[in-house]
């Protein structure tokens, strides 16, 4: 898996392509305390990129979302594919990680919050 | 025998600017081998007074007999000698497991280019004509320790990398029979197949990535009329998920969570596993499905935390999620899990997968997913149970184009008569 970051007018997204998997962990979690280091108040993950996401990554988006919420951060998924999207709205994480259409709407959502 | 040790005379010069790994002169020994006393004692001289300790011997069988004993850094023999020549010395100490490292240096008169190769040919390292000068013998002699401190190093790396091989044989033997002795453990969790109470059958496959995997599943009595099934998927593989998987069952034994909050209550029993096994610092979480079969009115009770796949086959063909959408256990603390229940019939099945059956990849990387599993279930559900199991296992391996899964796989299958 491959992450590139980008800072944006109230927050930092991550474009993660690829599969995200067990293997992705360590590059996944390196791009979240960076941009958790940058004090960034929103963390945008976009799985536009991402053709596969396994249990693993269910979990690593897990944890994520918990030690956000520790640092007063909220954390937003972006675009899944459909194959990805069924996977998460199988295991219900839209209860607990918001998924957004696009970008933009998840920054209005933060904004109208 | 003539073993001699001449003390280094006064005045002698040691050899300037050894190589790393060659010993002093002093601690190098050299054989010479000759049958002609005066020109074995003049090259005896020539090395004794750079420092090097010379053994001598008048032929190749006493040579032999000394290198035997002696172990000398460097052998320097005459070609032509009776009772055993340089190139029968030669052969006899390359033959040798023993002694083959030692620098054998031919002492000829031969300086024809077949001889030489001849003389190769038998194992010897390097040649000296008889009329070679002092410096000459000695700058052969100095190469051929270097060549044997080369030598020397490589044994001893070879050595090493022997015994670590060794070493991480006998670990990696040790830990294969731990894992050997897990997984007997794990898959004696497991239940049998066949008959589990009247009326009820149960089949199953269990296909862990590795020696050990994360998949568990289960049907055990949970009072007198009711029967717990579950299956549940540990994140991860190997034996870290196998030991959290083995752990949450413990508390799916009927004197545990079933009988504390009730054999029908599986919403509840999700609830308490999600209190009791958080998300672990690395992520590490549960997908469980559990059900709850009341026999007497074989209606089915069960709740679901982000385990999707469980179906219910009808006698007659249609087919039902058995799915309440809940987030995994260990995600988010206080969620609550809903029950929802079926009654079943006659001939009806249930089928209960792990994640890592229906998402298998086709080497393009399209994964054969929920919808072809399910179709697969359906299309199958004509045949006895075991064979309906093990047909699906099939065409998820041809989906995939391999035998052996990535991830860990069950599937289980219960019949109601």
């Amino acid at each position: 898996m491959h992450i590139t970051e980008r800072s944006i007018r109230g927050g930092t997204v991550l474009m993660l392509s690829g599969e995200f998997n067990f293997t992705g962990r360590r590059t996944f979690n390196d791009a979240v305390k960076k941009a958790w280091a940058a004090n960034c108040p929103h963390l945008l993950v976009n799985l536009e990129g991402v053709a596969f996401l396994d249990s693993a990554a269910l979990g690593l988006l897990a944890i994520a979302n918990q030690a956000c919420q520790e640092k007063q951060c909220r954390m937003s998924l972006i675009k899944p594919q459909p194959y990805v999207a069924e996977v998460l709205k199988l295991a219900n994480i839209q209860k607990m990680i918001p998924i957004h259409a696009n970008e933009e709407e998840a920054l209005k959502m933060v904004v109208r919050a | 025998m003539a073993i001699m040790n001449h003390p280094v005379p006064e005045g002698a010069r040691a050899p300037v600017g050894l190589p790393a790994g060659i010993e002093s002169s002093s601690a190098v020994a050299i054989l010479v081998v000759d049958d002609e006393p005066v020109s074995r004692a003049a090259l005896a001289l020539k090395l004794e007074r750079r420092g090097y300790r010379v053994l001598q011997a008048g032929d190749g069988r006493e040579g032999l007999t000394i290198a035997r004993c002696e172990h000398p850094d460097v052998i320097i023999s005459d070609w032509m000698m009776p009772e055993m020549d340089g190139i029968a010395f030669c052969d006899a100490v390359k033959a040798d497991g023993a002694l083959r490292v030692i620098y054998f240096i031919l002492l000829t008169v031969h300086d024809q280019p077949e001889q030489i190769v001849e003389g190769f040919n038998h194992g010897a390292d390097d040649f000296i004509g008889k009329t070679a000068s002092t410096p000459e013998v000695i700058a052969r002699v100095r190469a051929g320790l270097r060549a044997r401190a080369m030598m020397r190093q490589l044994e001893r790396t070879h050595q090493d990398l022997a015994d670590s091989h060794e070493l991480l044989v006998q670990k990696q033997e040790m830990m294969e029979m731990d894992l050997r002795s897990a997984s007997r453990f794990v898959r004696s969790l497991l239940p049998k197949e066949g008959q589990l109470v009247p009326g009820v059958h149960l089949a199953w496959e269990y296909l862990p990535s590795l020696v050990l995997g994360g998949d568990l599943f289960g049907a055990v009595p949970w009072g007198d009329d009711c029967l717990g099934l579950y299956i549940l998927d540990a994140s991860g593989h190997g034996a870290s998920a196998a030991l959290r998987a083995a752990s949450l069952v413990t508390f799916l034994r009927a004197d545990a969570l079933p009988q504390q909050v009730g054999p029908r209550e599986t919403g509840k029993i999700m609830a308490a596993l999600n209190h009791l096994f958080p998300l672990s610092e690395a992520g590490e979480y549960f997908t469980v499905w559990i059900g709850s079969l009341h026999l007497p009115t074989r209606e089915l009770c069960f709740s679901t935390a982000g385990h999707s796949g469980s179906v219910l086959v009808r006698k007659d063909g249609r087919m039902d999620h058995l799915f309440q959408p809940a987030l995994p256990v260990g995600f988010g603390s206080g969620t609550s899990y809903p029950a929802k229940r079926v009654t079943l019939q006659a001939g009806d099945r249930v089928i209960l997968p792990s994640d890592g059956l229906y998402e298998v990849p086709s080497p393009n990387g399209e994964r054969w997913g929920l919808t072809r599993f399910m179709q697969t279930v359906l299309d199958s559900c004509d045949r006895p149970l075991v064979q309906s199991i093990k047909e699906v296992i099939v065409q998820a391996r041809c989906w995939q184009e391999h035998h052996r899964f990535a991830d860990d796989a069950a599937l289980v299958g219960l019949e109601f008569e």
